[in-house]
């Protein structure tokens, strides 16, 4: 079998989703391409740099139609692509198969939700079992989480990370020592380069509100830069209600993706347009209008609402029993969505006080 | 409940309350039916289920995987649905209940009567909402297959169950046996199918609980009539489904008495019974078109007229809207002598529901009266319902004037109406929704009025378009092109181009709003009012670029293709290109999308135009960015606002390309372009303008000179995105069938000298497409290819960045080209086992990479680099070229500033600087960190330089080539480790050596005043090992090989010996890539805090142990042992039954003819061999214990005791 990710892609702006089996293997595929990177990827401008985006599909589509479609355009991705949204699924499919298309166009960085516990409780995996009938899909994409790199520098000016920085870490070369093939932990480097968020207030670091991480301050900022000279630092991790903020005396950004975040908090989103000469660009935009979105209806479908699926394997009639008729057996229950009544999608409004925290 | 999908509108009115309290009883009444169920299903279900071809003991498991079972080719399709219907879980159900259509395809007519029929009416009562949903959702597509593959036989009633279930026995059996899939019948035969066989369905569908599943099977119905022939549609709609209702609940009307004694239940049945009239007039109004005049005359009036009296506000209310169905059906006679006095009895109800329906049908009633009574008509309406009690009926007649008054022919607009409808613009501050009732039907009224009528109405539009209020200006807005048809060119430029232009300077959805159809109202204006609105386009389009709504720029690219179609030359040099080239230069990439067509679009029709003069005015420069016209200082600012610094590219600055330049030499105005470019800055301002001068008198061009030279300033001026915009362009040309000469002269020269070698790989990605697409396509035909473009494809097939290789049918790998360093590597690489070594070469002091056979001991694993092949395979294609040599060059000059201006060979991955900056930082950081290092340094300098000992080591160890080997002081950093006591059996994955660290680090920082003598001895122990001096290059490399090239699967390595083989390869293949780096001091110490750091110290001490074995005795390291050993007490008592592995004894023996403890070789062997988190631990140790020795509090990370855990943690 041939996959043919050309199609996958094509498929997923189409706002169809993949076939499990067609899942799978790309998860498979992607972990072994992911698994020669390493922990501090090094890549060259011009790049265009995503925050977090949280399953807002819709959003995601508008930053490829702002930034231009790969491989125009180079993108990083910062992490924190699933939960919250009603689209998890389709974010991370479509990225993936970018990711893996287009290896030195797209890198992914690991967010504080890419990890089995986090997505077990914020939707991905509420969404993986709604939209598939199963918990396979959630288990493949959380495995290869596993595998994504922790940061990455550009044109070494600028260190890039999900969360931001670690008191147990001074140069990045200690990153690239981190073991990172693993769930996220609750604590150690790897949990703060995912976790920590800057605090303009202060100069050093401090326990983190999250419970997880740190906070840290300018002096903490300066002197990560001064000893590995960088520029600047850039991360995600944060909702900013301009869709971006500088701190630092220019030193720091938060760069956030996902517009009116939990399709209520309002906020505008922006995307990091870094040029060859390191200039920095926040492309700033708003939500999908509402005619780009899904009815509640369409927002609930399977991926049997629209037919069984084909697959996208070219070459699809020779199975050689990797695919659809391998038959692995029963593997956990199929279930589709409650209702086509709109309202419990992968939020549920009752609980979800926007936290955050997360 | 059933909500039947009826919404009314919110009214404060007593009337309402009221209203609702009915309604709520009614609900609230039919809400105990749940279980309506107007034929005895249970019977044939349960007979026709005896029946089933299946076993009975066949049963879906609760996770049984719904696309295996569909796509399973020994099912046939009738087992399948089967199952799916037996099973007892919903979504089983549910699944079948959506995939019916599918499968149903899949059977013959007669299986599908007999097995799916008594499905279907099963899951219409269904407990679960989902599968009735899905149910009702492909109820059409289900039910069509039935009709329109047998015919309804009225022999077999459906009331008859009995006979139902005989006749499937009757045409089930043969085709049972035979188990054909193929329709046995002839085509002409189609198979009986029972009347009234579906009513069932239906009815318990519509009456549902669930309002979508009511709302999707009143659509169902509809389309299945829709698609079913006319007698079927009769009998089974009509008659069926529509008669079945009736009759359910309004038993009393076929001359049953209503003497019901029980008050509560007669409550019940009217309001069961209002429903079914509501949903009989509900269907009869969705089918009227279908049913004809002929059954609306005969069958729907007599029914409406039956249900208008005495009948619930919403039913009533249906059936005005009824009538407003049956006035477009009805002929004209029958409309007025029967459904008039209707509407006049409505016009008069007391509930307002039925008068505001009355207004919304008062369009359709005036279209079927005569021309004589339809004004008085209409005046009278508005005569009684403009002063209605009820606001809402006040509104909703106002609402439908627009409509009223357009129904009227032209000039015969009644005059009332027409005061009516001014009126409600007067007030557009007091009265905003009337405003904009106003607003919005006044390109109606204007073009039902006429031209003539524009003086009386035109206060008025000024009024509203005066008003600030966006939903007013906006509908105008969006119908300024409606009013200038209407009004012409004349009026349009005196009265709405000044309006064109006030909405461009409007809000965003004001300005959306005009913008969606702006060609349209500009090609009304006359052309000089046209050429001066088009200026404040282009003034809009700035405004635009400061917002926030991309989406409006998009608008405008959108329509610049048609654009070109009503523009005259002038205007296309000094407007419309301008906005094309802003286009292309946008933020947004679709905007930019929309840019490169429009360039397309002008390529097109540029035969068109024909030479253009250039417009004298020097101000207008062909680079599109000030608009011509405008006055000096508006010039200005618009100059620095569209070169804002926002913007990512911006476009150019004053040593720009002028189109003059161009202008005099058309047939070379690319290269000129290039050349200018090339030159850029040496050509002084002066010259330019002198040139511009000379040439602003005669100058003359075209659109496709313009079009060439502003791809070429793309090209050649802009940011990596105009060079990529630039290449669309090119494609998007060609792929229009662009002349070949034309390519070749303009634009191929392009693509080869600049864009094909430009330094971003997307640009040169967007030229292998275009380069493939013309090679690989037509576009040549029968021409032989142009060999340049083949020597273009050729150079970006060997392209170092893979993607431009793919796009140009490139290979997928690029043979690695050969650096010099890794010569002896390759040279040496023979057996399938080889090792490699980092070595420094005696002579030149560089680092070499040495290979040897491992040895055949499997069970050691040496501290050895891999051979270039791996390295290679990684590092190969995903980066850049620049990159590779990027580093190669910087990474070897490094390597020499470090080599000897910092003895250091340690490196560290750190490639990111540029040399210059190195040793100076390099300086500082040593300063600021304030610690030793430098002392380090030499030791690893003084190691590195001394072959001969190396030499010695490796002959000592069997053929393992130590890169160098440290003789300090005579220090023996084994002892040193030796001196850790560990115990292996302890808990030490627990111990937390970085905490210890801390503390000794403390130690020796407050105690050690002679720090730079002691630490001499003491570094170098603790470093470890010889090897681990040796690595003073290699150790701490090693430690980052991991992150570098981590390509181990680092679970697996809690098999101590899979683990090892492992890292010693990504160890390697981070040395080969990284060695070229410049030391730096800090990695050294920060690094021992993590875990691979930690076992990289492990393996090399392992090797180390072996440089140890032949490195001379040393009195000292017991001196270092002592103080270090109680930092590790429960090290002490060693666990040497742990340790296995023949290095380990080796070491072991080894040490113990050292004079250290015995606790050495058991740690000794720990580390070598067993639980791997514990030789880290123990190497941690000693490396915490060097990192504590030489550094600084500004490099010791302060690190937390659950930091120190998860270091232990991570190494499992």
């Amino acid at each position: 079998m041939v996959l043919d990710l050309d199609a996958c892609i094509e498929s997923l702006f189409q706002r169809q989703l993949l076939a499990e089996s067609v899942i799978k293997e790309i998860c498979e595929k992607t972990k072994e391409l992911l698994m020669s990177e390493s922990n501090v990827v090094h890549i060259k401008a011009p790049v265009t740099v995503v925050g977090d985006i949280h399953g807002q599909f819709y959003d995601l589509l508008e930053i490829f139609k702002i930034g231009g479609y790969c491989p125009d355009t180079n993108y990083l991705f910062l992490g924190d692509y699933v939960d919250r949204g009603l689209y998890s699924v389709e974010t991370i499919s479509i990225l993936t198969c970018l990711k893996l298309r287009y290896p030195d166009r797209v890198q992914l960085v690991r967010g504080n939700h890419e990890s089995r516990a986090v997505t077990s409780t914020y939707g991905f995996y509420t969404e993986c079992m709604k939209k598939y009938g199963t918990s396979d899909v959630w288990h493949y994409f959380t495995d290869l989480f596993d595998y994504l790199t922790l940061s990455v520098v550009i044109d070494n000016m600028i260190f890039c990370v999900h969360g931001g920085l670690s008191p147990s870490i001074h140069t990045i070369d200690q990153i690239k020592v981190i073991d990172r093939f693993k769930e996220i932990p609750h604590e150690g480097p790897m949990a703060d380069l995912v976790w920590s968020d800057p605090d303009p207030g202060r100069e050093e670091f401090a326990v983190s509100p999250r419970g997880a991480g740190y906070t840290f301050g300018s002096m903490v900022v300066e002197k990560f830069l001064h000893e590995n000279r960088m520029d600047h630092i850039l991360r995600a991790h944060q909702l900013c209600m301009e869709g971006f903020q500088v701190l630092f005396d220019d030193q720091l950004s938060t760069v956030w993706s996902a517009p009116n975040y939990c399709y209520r908090c309002g906020n505008l989103a922006s995307i990091l347009e870094i040029g060859v000469e390191g200039e920095r660009h926040f492309n700033v935009f708003e939500a999908a209008p509402e005619n780009e979105r899904p009815t509640p209806a369409e927002a609930q479908r399977t991926l049997f609402s629209n037919g069984v699926p084909m697959g996208l394997f070219n070459n699809g009639g020779a199975s050689n029993g990797a695919g659809v008729g391998g038959g692995s057996g029963p593997n956990g229950a199929m279930t589709f969505a409650g209702g086509a009544s709109g309202s419990n999608g992968g939020i549920d409004p009752a609980q979800d006080t926007i936290h955050y925290f997360l | 409940m059933a909500d039947l999908g009826l919404y009314f509108a919110e009214e404060e009115e007593e009337q309402l309350a009221q209203e609702d309290k009915a309604l709520s009883l009614l609900v609230m009444s039919t809400d105990q039916d749940d279980t309506f169920d107007p034929v005895d299903t249970e019977d044939l279900l349960a007979q026709m289920s005896s029946g089933s071809i299946i076993s009975h003991g066949m049963e879906l498991d609760e996770d049984t995987d719904m696309a295996q079972l569909f796509a399973e080719p020994n099912l046939t399709a009738v087992e399948k649905a089967q199952l799916m219907a037996r099973s007892e879980y919903e979504y089983h159900r549910s699944f079948l209940a959506r995939e019916l259509p599918a499968l149903l395809v899949q059977m013959n007519t007669r299986q599908a009567i007999v097995q799916v029929i008594p499905i279907i009416r099963n899951f219409s009562l269904d407990p679960m909402d989902t599968v009735r949903e899905s149910l009702a959702s492909q109820l059409d597509k289900t039910v069509l297959y039935f009709y329109q593959n047998s015919i309804i036989d009225h022999t077999i009633n459906e009331a008859s169950l009995t006979d139902y279930s005989l006749y499937t026995e009757n045409i089930q059996d043969d085709d049972i046996e035979s188990g054909t899939l193929q329709n046995d019948q002839g085509p002409g035969s189609p198979l009986p199918l029972p009347h009234d066989i579906f009513t069932p369905v239906f009815l318990n569908l519509l009456l549902d609980q669930n309002a979508d599943i009511a709302h999707q099977t009143r659509l169902a119905i509809v389309s299945v009539a829709e698609n079913i022939p006319d007698n079927v549609m009769e009998s089974e709609i009509l008659h069926g489904i529509i008669t079945g209702l009736e009759r359910l609940y309004n038993p009393n009307i076929y001359g049953e008495l209503d003497s019901d004694p029980f008050a509560s239940h007669r409550d019940d049945q009217d309001g069961e019974a209002e429903l079914g009239k509501m949903l009989v007039v509900v269907l009869l109004t969705s089918l009227a078109t279908l049913l004809g005049p002929e059954r609306c005359t005969t069958v729907v009036i007599p029914t409406l007229e039956r249900f208008m009296g005495n009948s619930q506000f919403y039913v009533r209310k249906e059936i005005v809207m009824a009538l407003g169905a049956l006035f477009k059906v009805v002929d004209q006679a029958v409309a007025v002598e029967r459904l008039v006095p209707l509407y006049d009895a409505f016009v008069q109800d007391d509930t307002w529901h039925i008068r505001r329906a009355c207004c919304t049908i008062l369009a359709s009633l005036l279209t079927v009266l005569p021309v004589d009574v339809k004004a008085s008509k209409a005046e009278e309406i508005y005569d009684i319902f403009s002063i209605d009690v009820s606001r809402s009926v006040r509104s909703s007649i106002m609402e439908v004037l627009g409509e009223v008054i357009a129904g009227f022919e032209h000039e015969q607009v009644p005059e009332s109406l027409l005061n009516h409808f001014l009126a409600m613009g007067q007030h557009p501050l007091n009265d905003h929704e009337r405003a904009v009732m106003c607003a919005f039907s006044f390109p109606a009224v204007i073009l039902t009025a006429g031209r003539s009528k524009w003086d009386v109405m035109k206060p008025v539009y000024m009024k509203l378009a005066g008003t600030f209020r966006t939903p007013i200006r906006r509908s105008l807005a969006c119908s300024l092109h409606e009013v200038a048809k209407v009004l012409g060119p004349e009026l349009a430029d005196q009265d709405l181009a000044v309006a064109f232009a006030d909405c461009l300077k409007a809000e965003d959805d004001v300005r959306e709003g005009v913008l969606a159809h702006f060609i349209e109202f500009l090609a009304c204006l006359s052309p000089e009012c046209r050429s001066e609105s088009l200026q404040h386009l282009y003034r809009a389009w700035i405004d635009l670029e400061r917002s926030s709504q991309w989406r409006t720029r998009d608008t405008l690219a959108g329509q610049l293709p048609g654009l070109c179609e009503i523009v005259e030359g002038k205007d296309v040099l000094q407007v419309v290109m301008p906005l094309c080239v802003k286009a292309c230069t946008d933020s947004v990439a679709v905007v930019r999308e929309s840019g490169v067509r429009s360039f397309t679009a002008f390529w097109e029709i540029s035969d068109r135009f024909g030479p253009i003069p250039i417009p004298k005015d020097t101000d207008c420069k062909s680079d599109g960015l000030d608009f011509p016209t405008l006055d000096e200082e508006e010039a200005e600012e618009h100059r620095r606002r569209s070169q804002s610094p926002e913007l990512l590219f911006q476009r150019r600055d004053e040593n720009d390309v002028e189109m003059e330049d161009v202008t005099q030499d058309f047939d070379k105005i690319s290269r000129a372009a290039v050349e200018v470019a090339a030159e850029q800055g040496s050509e002084s301002k002066e010259e330019q303008e002198q040139m511009d001068k000379e040439t602003s008198e005669r100058a003359m061009t075209t659109v496709k000179e313009q079009i060439i030279y502003q791809t070429t300033d793309f090209a050649v001026n802009g940011g990596f995105r105009s060079r990529v915009v630039a290449v669309q362009i090119i494609q998007s040309l060609v792929e229009q069938g662009l002349p070949i000469p034309e390519f070749e002269e303009h634009f191929l020269p392009l693509l080869m000298e600049r864009l094909g070698v430009d330094s971003v790989a997307n640009v040169r990605i967007s030229v292998a497409k275009v380069v493939s697409w013309v090679v690989d396509g037509s576009y040549y035909g029968d021409q032989a290819v142009s060999p340049r473009i083949q020597e273009l494809q050729a150079a970006l097939q060997q392209d170092p960045d893979r993607d431009v290789r793919a796009y140009s049918g490139g290979p997928a790998e690029l043979p690695k080209p050969k650096k010099s360093k890794k010569k002896n590597a390759t040279k040496q690489k023979k057996a399938t086992r080889t090792v490699t070594v980092f070595h420094q070469n005696p002579k030149n002091g560089e680092m070499e990479v040495m290979q040897r056979e491992e040895n055949e001991d499997g069970t050691e694993v040496q501290v050895l680099f891999e051979g270039e092949d791996l390295l290679s395979d990684e590092n190969d294609d995903d980066e850049d070229e620049d990159d590779d040599s990027d580093e190669d060059d910087s990474s070897d000059d490094e390597f020499k500033v470090g080599s000897y201006s910092q003895p250091l060979a340690l490196v560290g991955s750190r490639s990111r600087k540029s040399i210059d900056s190195w040793g100076d930082d390099l300086d500082d950081e040593m300063e600021a960190a304030g610690n030793d290092m430098s002392h380090t340094n030499s030791n690893g300098l003084d190691s590195l330089s001394s072959p001969d000992n190396s030499d010695e080591d490796t002959d000592a160890v069997d053929g393992v080539v130590p890169s160098a080997v440290p003789h300090v002081n005579g220090a023996r950093p084994l002892d040193i480790e030796a001196g850790e006591p560990l115990d292996a059996s302890s808990d030490s994955d627990e111990s937390e050596p970085e905490l210890e660290m801390d503390s000794q680090e403390d130690d020796i920082d407050s105690s050690d005043s002679t720090a730079s003598t002691s630490s001499d001895a003491v570094l170098v122990p603790l470093s470890t090992t010889p090897i681990a001096n040796s690595t003073a290059t290699s150790t701490t490399p090693l430690s980052y090989a991991d992150s570098v090239k981590n390509s181990d699967d680092t679970r697996t390595r809690a098999a101590a010996a899979a683990a090892l083989a492992s890292n010693v390869s990504s160890l390697t293949s981070f040395c080969q890539a990284n060695i070229p780096e410049p030391p730096c001091p800090s990695t050294i110490k920060e690094s021992v805090v993590d875990d691979h750091t930690l076992y990289s110290f492990k393996s090399s001490s392992k090797s180390g142990v072996k440089l140890q074995l032949s490195a001379a005795s040393s009195n000292k390291e017991p001196n270092f042992a002592v103080p270090l050993s109680p930092l590790f007490p429960s090290l002490s008592s060693s666990n040497s039954s742990t340790s296995s592995s023949s290095s380990a004894s080796n070491y072991s023996t080894s040490s113990a003819s050292s004079s250290t403890s015995s606790s050495a070789a058991a740690a000794a062997a720990a580390a070598a061999s067993l639980p791997f988190s514990y030789a880290s631990v123990v190497v941690s140790g000693a490396a915490a214990a060097a990192a504590a020795a030489t550094s600084s509090r500004a490099f010791s990370p302060p690190i937390s005791p659950p930091m120190a855990e998860t270091a232990v943690a991570l190494t499992f």
